[in-house]
């Protein structure tokens, strides 16, 4: 029995990982400058100074990590608070962390602090803001001492609202050369010239997958309700916090750095929990793997769809996320 | 073959790297109107830019356009050559296919795109959009340059600006009238100090009744209280189709308006208005003289 569950765990990671690695080739084989597949071989044997090989390892194939590492950090952060609240509809924007981020790059474009501190202004911008709004959520629920799960989700949902009104409040004041610079943001983009922005993400994302497994257990039993979770022995409030945090936290890394992209985070953990069940022990790691799959292939379609026009990847995301949501749901008649 | 694959790849990351770490955070403006007078004259030029690519058009450096956007529709061979993306968001890889020897990009341009534009050894040169008519001739002057074709470039700014000279002189004793030049409907957005725009109106002997606002977001209110004798609507969408029309009517409502009492609301085409190339704006400015004053006559114009 534990052997079968097992043989069955390594079988979904040995397939997750495959679609990974063909999704990513993938990438790194089609796009506008319409390189043939037979000469892929040759560019790389013939190595660096070459346009061609500059577009597979300078253009290409850093969108194809930083895919990776946000597809996967957001579809972690969502089955994590999802496992937290109990709740199918929280992913990981709901709870005003994307919203604040937003706010905090928009006041950025509007007090031009990139012109003082540099391009990097705008992931730093973007934390800052998210990580306001996580301690302003996080403190306000914690008033009685326990982290209040429903009021969490209320107070998210308004900032939510409110960041939204400012935002909009700066775009209408703002100059139109500003405002594009805002609009560009808000659409999210996986195009960042700066490694040391993408590496971050990476280890980021990597760090975030290793220690929610510390936590997967607890995870399990909070699934079975909190209170159900204290009578197994699982300090709830504890665990509670720090995947709060953990979650916010990925959040927002992605959301800093590639701008704003939706669905992932709701979409791919509903998905990986028909195919592997509720465990987060193969929860965590599939939703991870599919995730950064999902995102590098919206990512290619975006950038290859209309050729020579890149569209947004949230375009993508959101009507291949949706329709193949709304189909598999049809299918299975599972309830979430 | 595994290995070299395997070495390039992390030799790649450890350049690409140690690039990010050289220049970690360079300052967008760092090089709007850059010109390398020792750079050798670029023969492979990608536009990122309608007005660009007009002004090279002009300038006749076509032959060495080899891309441009999809928006770039003014000449009408501009439409026969390569396109790489759209004014905002242009397709790196294609443009790195093309092996450009220069791109010359306006400031809507994507900040990101040409920092990875510029990090992978394209060179990159930014016009951002002229806040009046001085500085649209140097950046006219600076794109000659540029290109090569520095004569050129003179020879059409001298006429331009004996052009504009014979316009200002016709109008400079007549009264000033109050004139308002609408750009957006909803919401009424004007015409400010920080537009070039502004210069058609001053160089006509008007007045901008909205001269002095921060920024273009205006409302009707003051509209009707600063009772412009002129109002010029050139809206995207204005010069076909229903949009300008409608938004005439709904300007003629208000008889208060002096514009309304003596019929004097115009509607003009936004692309001829806004996408500054020397020879567009004499013919602009011909146009909108003429609305300000009708009596005016101007000898070379169409």
């Amino acid at each position: 029995m534990r052997n079968g569950k097992i043989r069955r765990w390594v079988t979904i990671l040995f397939i997750l990982a495959a679609i990974l690695i063909s999704v990513s080739v993938i990438s790194l084989c089609v796009g506008a400058a319409g390189i043939s597949l037979r000469r892929i071989p040759h560019i790389i044997w013939e190595g660096k100074g070459t346009g061609e090989h500059s577009i597979l390892f300078d253009i290409r194939l850093p969108r194809i990590i930083l895919g990776f590492a946000i597809g996967g950090a957001l579809s972690l952060a969502g089955t994590i608070l999802q496992g937290i609240f109990r709740n199918p509809l929280v992913e990981p924007y709901t709870l005003g962390i994307s919203g604040g981020a937003s706010l905090g790059v928009c006041l950025n474009i509007a007090f031009k602090w990139y012109n003082a501190v540099g391009i990097i202004a705008y992931p730093i911008s973007g934390f800052l803001g998210a990580a306001l709004v996580i301690v302003f959520v996080y403190s306000l629920s914690m008033k009685t001492g326990t982290l209040k799960t429903q009021g969490i989700l209320l107070t998210g949902v308004m900032i939510s609202f409110i960041s939204s009104s400012l935002v909009m409040l700066i775009m209408a004041l703002s100059r139109s050369e500003d405002l594009h610079g805002i609009v560009f943001w808000i659409m999210g983009s996986l195009e960042e010239p700066n490694m040391f922005l993408i590496r971050m993400a990476v280890v980021g994302a990597l760090g975030g997958l290793i220690l929610s497994y510390f936590f997967c257990l607890d995870l399990n039993a909070l699934a079975l309700g909190e209170e159900e979770a204290i009578h197994l022995g699982i300090n709830v409030e504890k665990s509670k916090r720090i995947l709060f945090i953990l979650a916010s936290f990925l959040t927002g890394l992605s959301v800093s750095v590639a701008g704003i992209i939706g669905f992932v985070g709701l979409i791919i953990p509903h998905l990986m929990r028909m195919f592997t069940g509720t465990d987060h022990r193969i929860l965590l790691v599939s939703t991870f793997l599919a995730g950064a799959s999902f995102l590098i292939l919206c990512d290619t379609l975006a950038r290859t769809v209309i050729e020579p026009f890149e569209l947004p990847v949230g375009v993508i995301t959101g009507i291949i996320g949706g329709a193949v949501f709304v189909y598999a749901l049809s299918k299975k008649q599972v309830t979430l | 073959m595994k290995k070299s694959r395997l070495s390039c790849l992390i030799q790649n990351c450890l350049i690409a790297s140690f690039l990010s770490l050289a220049v970690p955070c360079g300052i967008l403006a760092d090089d709007h109107y850059w010109v390398d007078k020792t750079a050798p004259v670029p023969e492979r030029v990608i536009s990122l830019g309608q007005t660009i690519t007009e002004r090279i058009y002009l300038l006749g450096a076509d032959s060495t356009l080899i891309a441009n956007t999809v928006y770039c529709v003014q000449p009408e061979d501009a439409k026969q050559k390569e396109k790489v993306g759209t004014l905002i968001q242009a397709n790196l890889e294609k443009i790195v296919a093309l092996k450009p020897d220069l791109v010359i990009a306006t400031n809507m341009a994507r900040p990101k795109q040409l920092r990875k534009l510029k990090d992978l050894g394209v060179r990159v040169v930014q016009f951002a959009y002229p806040k009046n008519f001085s500085e649209m001739c140097q950046q006219f002057l600076e794109l000659g340059e540029l290109l090569g074709k520095e004569d050129k470039a003179e020879e059409i700014i001298d006429n331009t600006k004996k052009e504009v000279a014979a316009i200002r002189m016709k109008t400079k004793n007549l009264p000033k009238k109050r004139v308002f030049i609408q750009l957006g409907i909803k919401p009424l957005h004007a015409v400010t100090r920080e537009s070039f725009l502004n210069d058609y109106i001053e160089f006509s002997g008007g007045q901008n009744i909205a001269l002095n606002e921060g920024h273009g977001t205006y409302s009707r209110e003051k509209v009707l209280k600063e009772n412009p004798e002129v109002i010029i609507i050139s809206t995207m969408g204005s010069s076909e189709g229903e949009t300008g029309k409608r938004e005439k009517e709904a300007w003629m409502k208000y008889g208060s308006i002096d514009a309304v009492k003596n019929k004097n609301v115009y509607i003009v085409n936004p692309d001829k208005l806004c996408s500054p190339t020397p020879i567009t704006f004499v013919e602009a400015l011909t146009e909108i003289a003429k609305m300000i004053h009708p009596n005016l006559s101007l000898g070379e114009s169409k």
